[in-house]
């Protein structure tokens, strides 16, 4: 059928139906702009939803569960799993995604931005040329928003396919493979090697850096690597995988440890978790002048915008954190500011979590960060073995710690470990955000037995006077 | 080291507060939360807890004082907190200040931390922690074109409340104004001085003891037919309209304007909209053409305003307050309608927020649904002109031709000041506002 040619009109453009774009679109549609998205995927929802936080979150739930279960026959209670029907399993996630894609959509349809399926390209500042979509030729835009948002890095020499895996292959659940390595010791490699662990396999893991999630606090880190070292057949550090070789049924992974004592060993899968790179090409990005760096990413001031006036971007294009939440904020961000309004991107906490069991999460200032900003400060830890609800929940190992400015006893980071970090990691955001001090925390009542009370203790531990421990 | 203790915001955008009792005194020893004083808001009494332990050094206030949010109140001698610096003990858990990063992308693929910063072209806060101030402030900041770094904070540990930025935002140049204020205050506590290191030595007698020499010092319960202190609310007005006549020189222009016609077209068209909100309407457009009258004027400087904000006057029980009804120019007859109906309300039950009653550029009073015939209203500070409006009623007139017919006429009230506009100019501004309100349909078409 020969179309015609169609051109949109539209106050906003925006470019990715991940996290970055839809929050950009619904909150352009909320304040009265006219709103278009352009997706080159089926569904909303981007990877974050479609292929990895979201399905990732739902099986490492049945995991946990499962390992939830073993820990209780240490009190007694004999439950014996009896088989995992993975077929099943995968449904039950897939039926999670749906859900909330289909909730995407109908918010989309409701807030009136209108979901255009298809591949954008940049044909001048104010002008998308639009392929493979049976909707519009061309949208003619105010303004774009670009999320085009990050894939998976691929070992060199090595594509993915067969039974060398992405995260997105990983969470497709084929198959549980015997025996899997996984390659990358950051989250994506820490919480999909103890998903096939908890499934079955026979995990193997190997990182570059000395220790697992290497930019994470060593101290909280620790924990989490203990309890995988009972999960995982070995934790391979300052290892690299030099070559796979795909045999039938097997592949030869070739490792070395750096001393030059490189090892072949066998796996009936791979999976490469080494990072995301941002997708940043065939957008014409360059020939309207959009500035990127070297590794592709897109250069933004506090407004999210690019170099080229019409044109912003969010989320992981803009390379960064490459977390869906702060995609959603610089969404949020590039839409009011298209609006006219004062917003800019002026976060001060961008909180991350690991969700292994134990949970791993931090927010705001490293201690690190703090050292190299030269931010007077000290780091006060709360040892969850001090706290009566982490003992009653059989989890001892937990710790909170807090980088405290020491001039003025203002919250700057925490770094948490234990199950629930995630809750006490967005308490801590807030704090950061408001310039909580350490006696505003303090003076806040927590909820005895609760997880969430070692932030109060951590607080009063700053204060100097901890309620559960000597000093 | 001494440590003082400063009058924190008491909450609700109050700025300040009355000491109404004094319960140390120098040289006592007090425990961290200990009430030091009680001081009245408009709201309630509140103790204030001492944050820190240690001997009260000095007391910088005493009863009746009206204290500002960050003002001192009690200097203390001794250790920070009263307590031992506390071992900030790492032992525990194998302390280490090797970080985690704020960020984190995945795998090997990560980024330099400072890549963040690198990230964004930022203007400021290269190396020190961020200026304490919540996302709601830093947001105001950006709205009112203000750095916030640049302001004082008056909260503790120097936080930068929302009240901070409105100031810098009023007063153009914070540090001049506020440190000239604060001297100012520094003298008069200088004078209060011996009298209250007499009361304190006298905090340590008795109540019933108390000597009676202090006749002036008001009590805190008031007995019926007694002098009384101004409180709260009442006082700020009192002090407000006193300043506002102490130093503008009013001059009030009244006129008459017939509604006969807009009364018939209200009562046809719009029943629902208020007169105020037809003279509101008429008086935005005389101020477009008059733009001298739309304008504020402090420390000498004259600033005709581009915006136009109209500030209402509502009587409430608790009293007078003046919501602003914003980019009042900006609005149709139904908008500013509808929202002197939402303002009117939220006056009404005292749920107003400090940016509703601040920021105005011209204001309005109508007194005539209570009656009078003319008054002269008071000029909102730094605004240079209110216009008043007394009761319309049914009035022989004297028509061109000589004939007396009775005609619906609304008595208007216009005080302005004298420095700023002369009478002429408000006989023509006037005259404007009267022109409009008897032409209901040259009303309608300005926009």
């Amino acid at each position: 059928m020969v179309m015609g040619e169609q051109t949109i009109e539209a106050d906003v453009a925006v470019i990715g139906g991940g996290p970055g774009g839809y929050s950009a679109a619904f909150r352009a549609a909320s304040l009265g702009l006219d709103t278009v998205l352009v997706s080159d995927e089926p569904r909303l929802g981007g990877v974050c939803l479609l292929r990895g936080c979201i399905p990732s979150k739902a099986l490492l739930e049945a995991v946990h569960t499962i390992a939830d279960a073993q820990r209780v026959g240490e009190w007694g209670i004999d439950l014996r799993l009896d088989g995992i029907d993975v077929e099943q399993l995968h449904e039950r996630t897939e039926d999670v995604v749906d859900r909330l894609s289909s909730g995407l959509d109908q918010i989309a349809q409701r807030r009136g931005v209108r979901v255009v399926h298809g591949r954008a390209t940049f044909e001048e500042a104010g002008v998308l040329h639009l392929t493979d979509s049976d909707e519009a030729t061309r949208i003619r835009f105010d303004a774009a928003v670009l999320a085009a948002g990050s894939q998976p890095v691929a070992l060199p020499g090595v594509e993915f396919g067969g039974q060398v895996w992405d995260s997105s292959a990983a969470l497709r659940l084929d198959s549980v493979p015997d025996r899997l390595l996984v390659v990358g010791g950051g989250y994506v490699g820490v919480e999909m090697g103890q998903i096939y662990a908890g499934l079955g396999a026979t995990v193997s893991i190997c990182e570059m850096e000395d220790r697992l999630l290497p930019l994470a606090d060593p101290e909280i880190v620790s924990p989490l690597t203990d309890r995988l070292a009972e999960q995982f057949e070995r934790i391979m550090t300052t290892t690299r995988v030099e070559e796979i070789e795909r045999f039938d049924d097997t592949l030869h992974v070739r490792l070395s440890n750096g001393d030059g004592d490189d090892t072949t060993e066998e796996f009936d899968a791979v999976l490469v978790a080494i990072g995301r790179t941002v997708r940043s090409e065939g957008l014409g990005l360059d020939e309207i002048g959009v500035e990127r760096r070297e590794d592709g990413s897109v250069v933004v001031d506090e407004s999210q915008r690019t170099s080229v006036e019409s044109v912003y971007a969010v989320g992981d294009v803009t390379g960064g954190s490459m977390l869906a939440h702060d995609a959603f904020r610089q969404g949020d961000i590039a839409a009011e500011v298209i609006a006219g309004r004062p917003s800019r991107y002026d976060v001060r906490a961008v909180p991350a979590v690991v969700f292994t069991d134990p949970q791993v999460a931090w927010v705001g200032t490293s201690a690190e960060e703090a050292d190299d900003r030269e931010i007077p400060h000290r780091v006060v830890t709360f040892p969850w073995r001090a706290a009566g609800r982490a003992l009653a929940s059989g989890r001892p190992e937990g710790i909170t710690k807090l980088i405290v400015e020491e001039e003025t006893d203002r919250l700057l980071g925490a770094a948490v470990v234990g199950p629930g970090a995630e809750h006490i990691v967005a308490e801590a955001g807030l704090a950061i955000e408001m310039a909580a001090t350490m006696r505003d925390i303090g003076a806040t009542i927590h909820t005895h037995p609760t997880i969430s009370e070692t932030f109060e203790e951590a607080a009063l531990r700053a204060l100097g006077h901890p309620r559960h421990l000597p000093s | 080291m001494s440590r003082t203790f400063s009058l924190q915001d008491p909450g609700e955008g109050i700025h300040e507060a009355e000491v109404a009792e004094v319960l140390v005194a120098e040289g006592d020893s007090v425990e961290e939360d200990d009430s030091v004083m009680v001081v009245t808001t408009d709201k309630a009494d509140s103790e204030l807890p001492s944050p820190f332990a240690g001997t009260v050094e000095t007391v910088h206030v005493s009863v009746g004082d009206i204290v500002e949010v960050g003002d001192p109140l009690v200097t203390f001698d001794g250790d920070e907190d009263g307590e031992e610096p506390a071992e900030r003990d790492e032992e525990d858990e194998g302390e280490s200040d090797e970080g985690e990063e704020d960020q984190e992308t995945d795998g090997e693929e990560e980024e330099d931390p400072e890549d963040e910063a690198d990230r964004r072209s930022t203007s400021g806060e290269p190396s020190a922690a961020p200026v304490p101030a919540s996302p709601s402030t830093r947001r105001l900041a950006r709205e009112l074109d203000i750095d916030i770094s640049a302001v004082d904070g008056s909260g503790p540990g120097g936080r930068v409340l929302a009240d901070d930025v409105r100031k810098a935002a009023e007063g153009g140049r914070p540090d001049a104004e506020g440190a000239e204020k604060k001297d100012e205050k520094r003298k008069k506590k200088k004078e209060k001085k011996e009298k209250k290191e007499k009361r304190a030595k006298e905090a340590e007698e008795p109540e019933e003891e108390q000597p009676q020499e202090q006749p002036t010092e008001p009590r805190r319960r008031e007995e019926p037919g007694g002098a009384q202190p101004l409180r709260g609310w009442r006082r700020a007005t009192a002090r407000r309209v006193a300043e506002s006549w102490q130093t503008i020189p009013h001059v009030t222009h009244m006129d008459r304007a017939d509604i006969t016609g807009l009364e018939t077209f209200r009562a046809e068209r719009a029943p629902d909209l208020t007169m105020t909100a037809f003279v509101v309407k008429a008086a935005i457009g005389a101020l477009s053409e008059h733009p001298r009258f739309n304008a504020t004027f402090r420390d000498d400087e004259l600033e005709v305003r581009p915006d136009c904000h109209v500030g209402v006057a509502v009587d409430t029980e608790r009293g007078l307050v003046v919501p602003v009804l914003a980019d009042a120019d900006r609005r149709s007859l139904r908008e500013i309608g509808d929202e002197l109906e939402q303002l009117g309300e939220r006056a009404r039950s005292g749920s107003l927020e400090r940016d509703d009653v601040s920021g105005g550029t011209f204001t309005v009073t109508n007194v005539g649904p209570l009656g009078g015939t003319a008054f002269t209203p008071i000029i909102v500070p730094p605004q240079v002109a209110i216009l008043g409006l007394a009761r319309a009623a049914p009035t022989p007139v004297v028509t061109d031709d000589g004939e007396i017919v009775v005609r619906t006429m609304l008595p208007i009230c216009l005080a302005f000041d004298h420095r700023i506009n002369d009478g002429a100019d408000a006989a023509r501004f006037v005259s404007t506002i009267v022109a409009l309100l008897e032409d209901p349909d040259e009303l309608l078409m300005r926009s």
